[in-house]
């Protein structure tokens, strides 16, 4: 039996890859959730992008409200991963794009800590907190 | 009747009007997009000339300034969805069925090309889709400055609004579209372009340098799901260009000066949402 020629040469070992933009997007909505014991979920979800880009959108939904939804934050990437393209879906801040992993979670940070998106977090909880009272 | 007024205030000090246009045709429902005036003293103006209570639930959620006011109890109004440039409430009634009332405000062609004004439609639309899933029914108004005239791709585009200028189109409910039905929208804005159309030749007027120029463009639209044209007639869709002494035209363009770049727009439905 003769053995296949290889052809491919010598193959490069898998290379390191940066945390992926998507998981990273989905741990800061498992955050959320489990920063407020359910009443928010921290939700991700993939959507249809043309010129082989890869999108996800965090929002925020709210069972207890006839999940209402809020939308948070909106990620753009290509194979490479990185720059992730951010767009803040609240209006409060311009797009970024982001070379490293360290300013997308900054971008994002700067997203989820800015006044707008407290202030939501806010009168949701007190919406879901007076529905709760109302249900009792 | 439910009446519901949308008004691109471009940043003016312009609550004392809309409230009078809420005063003169009974508004139930106003929206203001690009409002920067506070809720509070918005609504002192709208009790001030209508001697009713508009109340403003969750305007803290929306973005770009959009902002409601409603002429409802609060328990009527459930907020569906938010995301950049929609806002969506439900209007739920003990008197009729319920409808989703979603205000738009697109991004400004300044700001955003044709391919990304239709991509950020696209998302809109998937917004409204969701929220109508959500509320188990499709009787959805959209009202807005949609920042496209009715006959641009994110408009008319079967994965965008899919809006058509015929009711007998629209009453078909959807196209198969590539193995995928698309829901219609009827755009009776179609009808409200150029001066053979009734009122103004459109909302919004803009001149510049360009070979390719429209000078009135109809940005302010209002869109209704099949499921709402029977509560529709034609009289009852307005283009408002003056109220009591207040005239938003000059001779040949909008009167920016002193008003919006923006006319407001006005539509009636046929249903009585509460007592």
């Amino acid at each position: 039996m003769t053995s296949t020629k290889n052809l491919w040469g010598e193959l490069p070992a898998p290379r390191e890859l940066p945390s992926l933009p998507n998981r990273i997007l989905k741990e800061q909505g498992s955050k959320l959730t489990e920063l407020t014991s359910g009443a928010l979920i921290g939700e991700v979800i993939s959507q249809d992008q043309s010129n082989q880009l890869l999108a996800s959108t965090l929002r925020i939904k709210v069972p207890s409200l006839n999940n209402y939804i809020f939308n948070v934050v909106n990620i753009k990437y290509g194979i490479n991963l990185y720059p992730v393209t951010v767009s803040d879906l609240t209006g409060q801040s311009q797009n970024g794009v982001c070379k490293t992993v360290e300013d997308y979670e900054k971008k994002l940070e700067n997203i989820f800590t800015s006044p707008k998106v407290k202030s939501v977090i806010q009168a949701l909880l007190a919406q879901v907190s007076e529905e709760t009272h109302e249900a009792e | 009747m439910t009446k519901i007024l949308f008004w691109n205030v471009n940043k003016k000090q312009l609550s004392q009007v809309a409230s009078q246009i809420c005063q003169e045709y009974d508004i139930d429902i106003l929206v203001l997009a690009e409002s920067l005036n506070s809720d509070v003293s918005i609504q002192k103006h709208l009790a001030d000339k209508t001697q009713t209570t508009y109340i403003a639930p969750f305007n803290e959620l929306s973005n770009r300034n959009i902002k409601f006011f409603f002429r409802y109890p609060t328990e009527s109004i459930q907020p569906a969805t938010d995301n950049y440039g929609i806002s969506i409430r439900e209007i739920k009634s003990p008197l009729a069925e319920s409808i989703l009332v979603a205000a738009v405000h697109l991004s400004s062609k300044l700001y955003a090309d044709d391919n990304e004004q239709t991509a950020q439609t696209r998302q809109i639309v998937q917004s409204i889709e969701e929220a109508e899933e959500n509320a188990g029914h499709s009787r959805t108004v959209v009202i807005g400055d949609f920042n496209m005239n009715p006959f641009e791709k994110g408009l008319v585009d079967a994965d965008a609004f899919h809006g058509v200028m015929s009711q007998l189109t629209a009453r078909k409910g959807t196209r198969n579209v590539r193995s995928t039905q698309r829901k219609f929208f009827y755009n009776p804005m179609w009808g409200r372009m150029g001066d053979l159309s009734e009122g103004p030749p459109g909302t919004y007027y803009y001149q510049a340098s360009k070979n390719f120029e429209l000078f009135w463009n109809t940005f302010d639209q209002v869109l209704l799901r099949p499921g709402l044209l029977n509560a529709f007639r034609k009289e009852n869709l307005k283009v408002i260009t003056e109220i009591g002494t207040n005239r938003f035209l000059t001779s040949d363009r909008l009167n920016k000066d002193e008003f919006s770049d923006h006319l407001p727009i006005m539509i009636e439905l046929e249903i009585e949402l509460v007592a």
